[in-house]
């Protein structure tokens, strides 16, 4: 008899819909549920209702960008176990330094292949299970 | 302090001087346009590959449909906006045109700078006033342009107002930015040649603007302090030669 494996919750945060849809659809057959939120502000909100394993965050938002919502998200208690990532079509250096400031534990390119995306997300879970 | 030795040739006419400076803004604005624009593109692409997978296992693909249309739509839109900055004006005679639209179609350009909040305020009753639209988008980038440098990477929004002057003289089209202000010297000197207070700037920006200005019987109203913002008001007048003494306090 297999244990039924856990739903691992992924936050896409970005104003595009179409990375949230792609990782939705892809990853839906992974035993993953995306949850999609279009700012900052939402993504705040929804990642305090939702607590996701995994946070993405693109960089350029309009209102509230990728660098200040990943400050607020990391400064609340209540996500403390939420591993946060900036997502993001090109990885320039200062914006990685940036964001590793603000809070991010790693980074993701928009043009990664899924399975490179599905491997990522599957250690990072693999760890957060080995430490509870 | 950056200087551009092009923009500050004194052989070359007032007229190249306003495309070359047109080009340096377009420049500007080159790193917020591309990346909206590469976003839009992986998404279009991104949808084209999931149709495909959806195809294969019989799954409906009307919701992608309609983001590509969508994501298609608003890149053409960029493009064109570009373009036709880019393109420049004619010596033809002046279109008559609602300024309103033009504040739109300017705001298309600048909605990829995404951490600005754009406020519109537009007054619908416009009349109709004969200008050429390129020169007039030319303006208005550069005004609003100043006024998201003012903010210094800072939260703050920007508020574009149109509306008609007083004893119906003409119209106006008021910028006001939340950013940084600016002092009252600054302010006489703002409009003369090569002043600039930043330093990627050519110091021509607003010369050539207050140019264009007055070629279309207009000028431009400043109102600043530090720390509490800016207004830049563009005022066009229908007729040269009526007297603008309660029109100058907007």
């Amino acid at each position: 008899m297999t244990e039924d494996k856990k739903t691992i919750k992924v936050l896409v945060i970005d104003d595009h819909p179409f990375f949230a849809t792609n990782l939705k659809y892809k990853l839906a057959s992974h035993n993953y549920e995306v949850i999609a939120a279009k700012n900052g502000y939402e993504g705040i909100i929804k990642a305090k209702e939702t607590q996701p394993e995994i946070i993405l965050v693109d960089y350029i938002m309009p209102e509230m960008d990728g660098i200040e919502t990943m400050q607020k998200l990391n400064k609340d208690p209540d996500l403390k176990s939420s591993y946060l990532m900036l997502y993001t079509s090109e990885a320039y250096p200062q914006v990685v330094e940036k964001s590793l400031k603000a809070g991010a534990k790693d980074f993701i390119l928009k043009t990664t292949p899924f399975e490179k995306i599905l491997e990522k997300f599957e250690k990072i879970t693999g760890e957060m299970e080995s430490e509870q | 302090m950056d200087e551009n030795p092009l923009v500050k040739n004194e052989s070359i006419s007032p007229d190249r001087k306003a495309v070359i400076q047109k080009f340096i803004t377009l420049g500007e604005l080159t790193a917020s346009i591309s990346h909206e624009l590469k976003n839009l593109l992986i998404s279009i692409n991104g949808y084209c590959e999931l149709i495909d997978q959806k195809l294969k296992n019989k799954d409906s693909v009307e919701e992608e449909i309609v983001e590509i249309k969508k994501a298609a739509s608003l890149a053409q839109k960029i493009f064109m906006e570009i373009l036709s900055f880019s393109r420049g004006g004619t010596d033809k005679e002046l279109p008559s045109v609602n300024i309103n639209e033009l504040i739109e179609d300017t705001l298309m350009i600048l909605q990829t700078i995404k951490k600005t909040t754009f406020i519109k305020n537009l007054d619908k009753t416009l009349n109709l006033i004969p200008l050429d639209p390129q020169k007039i988008k030319q303006v208005l980038i550069n005004m609003i342009m100043n006024g998201v440098d003012a903010l210094n990477n800072k939260k703050g929004s920007i508020t574009i107002t149109s509306g008609k002057l007083p004893s119906a003289f003409g119209i106006f089209v008021k910028i006001h930015d939340t950013g940084c202000g600016m002092s009252e010297e600054t302010t006489k000197k703002l409009f003369q040649p090569f002043f600039t207070t930043k330093g990627k700037g050519t110091g021509l920006g607003l010369s050539v603007c207050w140019d264009i200005m007055s070629l279309h019987n207009g000028y431009i109203h400043v109102e600043s302090a530090p720390e509490k913002g800016s207004t830049f008001s563009l005022v066009f007048l229908y007729n040269r030669f009526k007297p603008h003494k309660d029109i100058v306090d907007l």
